[in-house]
């Protein structure tokens, strides 16, 4: 089938074409003009900007955590649908069925769940399976387990230790590794209670630098487009700044990923020794081309922390509201949920202001990705609001108008003019993303591109325009209009499959059936096990 | 090979499947009974998603007492892996099931080799008047306070621990402290089908104060792994765990309401779906409620309007279980393939002949 | 003004949400717009038309004349006026309730006064288990009012109350007081197991020894002899009880000493 969206506006940063024209779908796939010019079926787009579909590289959408902070909190998200208004996760996207349904109505077609433990990829990739329409996919969790800081610790060849990241990767079907606040998981089984980059897990004699700069090899040589992504030490900390700089600073060349840098955006300055330290990280990443953050913004309200950093949320369950937590010692990282209330108090304006420092400091568009942590900043459905901030300098110095004077007098925020352009909006959630991932196929609207399209009617109020698209479509299929859903479809997990190297395989399979009297075979599973229709869709690794 | 009755009576699948979707179709409060592996549950809450049914475990009682645990109060866990590598104290907190007793019993014969200094101790807090065997010629060490039972034994601990005045002190208590003082990394051992919700909460209160200094956990070793499993995926599915109905077009969770059991007692559903391919059986039929059962069975069910012979997820087709032994789920490959049909097969294909409202949304 | 008045035509065939129907949710609407509203649980979709037949106008004063253990969320959030059922409710009867008087003839289900704010709840019958408590997953139980049973009630009576007084007449099931945060739990004609099990502060004053007691729970000297008359004076001028219920000299336990172990059980020697 050919399919024409005539005369909208169109912003494809990979491509040059900026402008007014038509954009043809055969199919699944985006194709040049047709020499006949005769569509099957034609969408008026004038007064509407098309772009990509929309890619979120860091959004914790499913798996075990993400599981448990739903049975943590029914009363949070009852009666979603009667009365939406009265409770606050109601416009999480709480199930997975919502997940898709609300990422597709603001033009997001692919999204990253960031924290696969790789004990729990099946589950992980079930619940993928079950969000509707859009694609998927996950990085694997290395780093705290057992088996990798045994390497480590007993010096091992680079070599071995590709072979596990690499049999790690493709027996979970991941499309990257993470790394989470390297080596503290391990270290708190021993009771250790703050970690920093140059501490040492104590069994191992491993420090987390060390943990940090042997993935971030391993995965370079391996040719996994995404680099190495790291959630640093100390997230939250007051001074945290200080060890963002430090992670940053080695990366020593190599292309390294931060996660959610404003958890990081932290100084000691102040009566209360917290302040914004955003303009010196941006500056750091500004003069650092190997590295690329997301942000992680904060937005106030209710919410829920979901993180397999588990040491640093079992230091926050103090803070938790409503006051429940879960802390799992996991097999490698296990995690925390912590529910909690960002109020637009000293601390709040704080991490809101850090934020949007971030994205407005740092100059470059195709290094700096747009996520909010889902759902540890805010739920992604604050998305269309996020944007307005960013496109509109007033939008956002009328809500800081509203805040703490105090935590702002720390911050450059309020002296910061600029406002993204939707070709940088472009950048910085399609072209970026697929660039950082390695998804040739996406991002872009050139000729043989996945027809993953969004178009969105121009207006002057953003958060309508861009949470509401006018048309989506996903791989050729009419799957929003007007904002609402048209037609469900399964997306697929997209995924890496480097070939398993055999030694690795046996010495695995020794380690599991000695030191936990089980077959490898429990936590390995084949494309079968999820029962949908080709599942997952395998991306190349670099040569 | 027969797959279906209407009634006594032998018939095609298809037409099978056609009747039971009109008598699903019909009803004005249809409640779903199950019993399966992961992907018979995403089938059965898709077809309760498209009728407007409500859906419970057939083990209800105690998987609902392990929900609210983590509903009400949350709590500190552990991989089943790190307690066989790590832990140096075991407690075992109320009677040990028999499905646990494999797993307790590989604790007996293993050590822990991270972190551990001490060999492994075992404690059984509570629980009946014997002491408890766990083979390799180990005993537990038996807590219990009098006759205050779980809930009171565990509370004793846990104001002993903290140091505060009890009114009956637990049996060998400076054993278990002494114990505690030198153990890096202790682990209790739960179970729905043996303490009620308060004693666990209890729990989860001795783990938080243990963990202000040392480390402690606990491992969830649930009351059935199947119904597990299925709370996993009703929770993934529409945000809330078992007892949960699609009556009002759009999930509500209520486990009083929606206790499946309470409804059919009550007179309260018109129509029972009953899914299982383990031993249970459906309760006798209940006036004029219609029933139709999926079972691993060569006969109708007695009462049925409609039976479906299902094989058993795991052993006539491969299936995705939850496994306490791994705490997550796993791929399980069919070791006796069989013709049977899965229930979500079955399930999937009834919801394909309801009438066309909302699209199936899985 | 005559009392808005719903009279059951008969036995309904579903559970009903009867929350629409409050005072402060009926004021201003007119008697088709009332009957159009659905109250069904299950696909009959049954609406206060197909159940109920209509008199009367004041929406302050409402009336429901026959009940049914299918009635769930009577008076849910109620804030002002008075609601009276002429028989039996189902679950979470006076949900949320913040003012006002709600008066239930028979029987209520469980879950009766959850989260209750304020106003006046009286049961004339027996009340189901999770008498003012928190519903899956909620950590506020009754926060304020009044609660009166005068029949039993059943187990977890009074879980997490923070606020508010709750009287049982005629005993208890298991676990009475569990959580508290403070708040009084008064309950005559006996205690099931372990009345205040994790209770951090607030007082349960019993009229005789409950089933039994966690020993987390330890005898501490002599009460407050002044709150104990003051509760007592309180209860029968109110018309809760009729006589004293402590009397001299009760007997004092201290716990739940396995939590903060501030709160107080009292019962007569």
């Amino acid at each position: 089938m050919l399919t024409r969206i005539k005369s909208g506006e169109i912003v494809d940063p990979v491509n040059g074409r900026l402008g007014k024209g038509d954009l043809w779908i055969r199919d699944g796939e985006i194709v040049e003009t047709p020499r006949s010019g005769r569509a099957d079926r034609t969408f008026d787009a004038s007064g509407c900007v098309v772009m990509a579909g929309a890619i979120d590289i860091h959004s914790h959408i499913g798996g075990g955590n993400v599981n448990t902070a739903r049975l943590l909190l029914p009363e949070e998200h009852k009666a979603h649908q009667a009365r939406p208004a009265a409770t606050p996760l109601s416009n999480a996207g709480w199930s997975t069925f919502e997940t898709g349904c609300l990422y597709a109505k603001m033009g997001f077609t692919t999204v990253v769940e960031p924290a696969m433990s790789p004990n729990a990829a099946l589950h992980t990739h079930l619940e993928l399976a079950d969000i509707p329409i859009i694609d998927k996919a996950t990085l694997a969790i290395l780093g705290n387990d057992d088996f990798l800081l045994s390497m480590i610790r007993d010096n091992a060849s680079p070599r071995m230790i590709e072979d596990y990241v690499a049999w790690t990767v493709a027996s979970t079907r991941a499309l990257g590794v993470k790394v989470i606040n390297a080596g503290a998981a391990a270290a708190f089984k021993e009771n250790v209670r703050t970690f920093s980059l140059d501490d040492v897990v104590p069994s191992y004699g491993v420090s987390s630098r060390k943990i940090v700069k042997t993935l971030q090899a391993a995965v370079d040589r391996l040719g996994i487009p995404h680099p190495l992504h790291v959630h640093c030490n100390n997230l939250g900390a007051p001074g945290s700044a200080d060890t963002a700089a430090a992670t940053i600073a080695a990366a020593e060349g190599v292309p390294l990923h931060l996660a959610h840098l404003q958890f990081y955006g932290y100084g000691t300055e102040g009566k209360r020794k917290f302040s914004s330290a955003a303009a010196r990280l941006a500056e750091l990443v500004n003069a650092s081309p190997e590295v690329t953050i997301d942000i992680g913004q904060v937005m106030f309200g209710q919410t829920v922390t979901i993180s397999s950093d588990v040491m640093r949320q079992f230091s926050a369950r103090g803070t938790a509201h409503p006051k429940k937590f879960v802390i799992h010692d996991g097999d490698g990282n296990g995690g925390g949920i912590v529910p909690y209330r960002y109020r637009p108090d000293y601390y709040g304006t704080v991490q809101w202001a850090a934020g949007l420092e971030l994205f407005l400091l740092i100059t470059d568009p195709w290094r700096v990705f747009f996520t909010t942590d889902h759902p540890n900043g805010a739920p992604f459905t604050v998305y269309p609001k996020l944007f307005e901030f960013l496109m509109n300098r007033d939008a956002r110095n009328e809500v800081a108008s509203t805040l703490s004077k105090s935590a702002l007098a720390h911050s450059t925020l309020a002296s910061i003019d600029r406002e993204y352009t939707m070709e940088e909006i472009a950048i910085m959630t399609r072209a970026a993303p697929a660039k950082l991932l390695g998804l040739a196929d996406r991002g872009h609207l050139g000729a043989g591109a996945v027809a993953d399209v969004s178009v969105y009617r121009k207006g002057k109020d953003i958060a309508k325009m861009l949470g509401r698209a006018a048309l989506v479509f996903k791989n050729g299929d009419l799957v929003v209009k007007d904002g609402e859903i048209t037609h469900y479809r399964w997306g697929r997990a997209l995924r890496l499959n480097p070939p398993p190297d055999r030694a690795i395989v046996k010495r695995l399979r020794d380690y599991h059936e000695h030191r936990y009297g089980l077959s490898l075979d429990r936590f390995t599973f084949p494309d079968s096990a999820i029962q949908r229709d080709e599942p997952f869709r395998e991306v190349p690794c670099r040569a | 090979m027969t797959v279906a009755w209407i009634g006594n009576r032998e018939t095609l699948l298809e037409r099978a499947v056609r009747h039971a979707a009109a008598l699903l179709h019909a009803s004005r409060c249809p409640v779903f009974t199950f019993d399966t592996d992961i992907h018979g549950t995403r089938a059965a809450i898709a077809l309760a998603e498209r009728v407007g049914a409500s859906y419970d475990h057939a083990d209800g009682a105690g998987l609902a007492r392990e929900t609210a645990l983590l509903t009400d109060k949350g709590g500190m866990f552990v991989a089943p892996g790190e307690v066989r590598r790590r832990a140096d104290l075991i407690a075992i907190v109320g009677e040990l099931p028999e499905a646990h007793r494999e797993f307790v019993a590989e604790l007996a014969e293993t050590v822990p080799d991270l972190i551990a200094i001490n060999a492994r101790q075992f404690f059984l807090v509570g629980g009946g008047g014997r002491g408890l065997t766990l083979g390799n010629g180990r005993k537990a060490t038996r807590l219990s306070c009098g006759k205050a039972g779980l809930g009171g034994t565990i509370a004793a601990l846990r104001a002993q621990c903290a140091g505060r005045q009890v009114s009956t002190p637990v049996s060998n208590f400076s054993r278990f402290q002494a114990a505690l003082a030198t153990a890096r990394f202790p682990v209790f051992l739960f179970f729905g089908q043996s303490a009620d919700g308060l004693a666990l909460e209890m729990l989860q209160g001795l783990l938080a104060d243990i963990n202000r200094k040392s480390r402690a956990s606990a491992l969830h070793l649930p009351a059935s792994e199947g119904g597990w499993g299925s709370t996993l995926a009703s929770t993934w599915m529409t945000g809330f765990p078992l007892r949960t109905s699609f009556a009002r077009g759009f999930p509500e969770f209520d486990p009083w309401r929606f206790d499946v059991a309470r409804q059919l007692a009550a007179g309260e559903a018109d129509f029972h779906l009953w899914i299982s391919d383990g031993v249970k059986k459906p309760s006798a039929n209940s006036g004029d409620t219609k029933v139709v059962v999926l079972a691993k069975t060569s006969q109708p069910v007695a009462g049925a309007e409609v039976t479906f012979a299902i094989g058993k997820a795991g052993v006539d087709h491969d299936a995705v279980v939850y496994s306490a032994r791994t705490g997550t789920l796993n791929s399980v490959t069919a070791d006796a393939a069989s013709e049977l049909p899965s229930a979500a097969s079955i399930l999937r294909s009834i919801a394909e002949h309801i009438p066309a409202g909302a699209e199936l949304p899985c | 003004m005559k009392a808005l008045t719903f009279t059951l035509r008969a036995a309904p065939p579903e559970r009903l949400d009867l929350s629409p129907l409050t005072p402060q949710g009926l004021a201003g609407l007119d008697k088709r717009a009332i009957q159009a509203i659905r109250l069904g649980q299950s696909k009959l979709a049954s609406t206060v038309g197909d159940i109920f037949r209509i008199a009367g106008s004041n929406a302050n004063s409402l009336v429901f004349e026959g009940g049914s253990s299918r009635f769930d969320g009577v008076a849910t959030g109620m804030t002002e006026g008075t609601v009276r059922v002429a028989g039996d409710v189902g679950a979470q009867a006076g949900r949320g309730m913040r003012g006002g008087q709600l008066t239930i003839e028979g029987d209520a289900g469980p879950h009766a006064g959850s989260g209750m704010r304020g106003g006046r709840l009286e049961i004339i019958g027996s009340a189901g288990d999770h008498l003012g408590a928190p519903l899956a997953g909620e950590l506020a139980g009754m926060n304020g009012g009044v609660l009166i049973v005068r029949g039993r009630a059943g187990a977890f009576a009074a879980d997490r109350m923070r606020r508010g007084l709750i009287a049982v007449l005629k005993g208890c099931g298991d676990h009475a007081g569990s959580r508290m945060i403070a708040g009084t739990l008064v309950v005559t004609g006996g205690a099931g197991e372990m009345p205040g099990y994790l209770m951090r502060r607030g007082s349960i004053l019993l009229d005789r020894a409950p089933k039994s007691l966690s020993p987390s729970f330890v005898e501490c000297g002599a009460p407050d002899s002044v709150f104990a008359a003051l509760m007592d004076r309180h209860l029968v001028t109110e018309d809760i009880l009729k006589r004293p219920l402590l009397g001299r000299a009760p007997r004092r336990y201290g716990g739940d000493n396995a939590a903060l172990g501030l709160g107080e059980i009292l019962f007569p020697a």
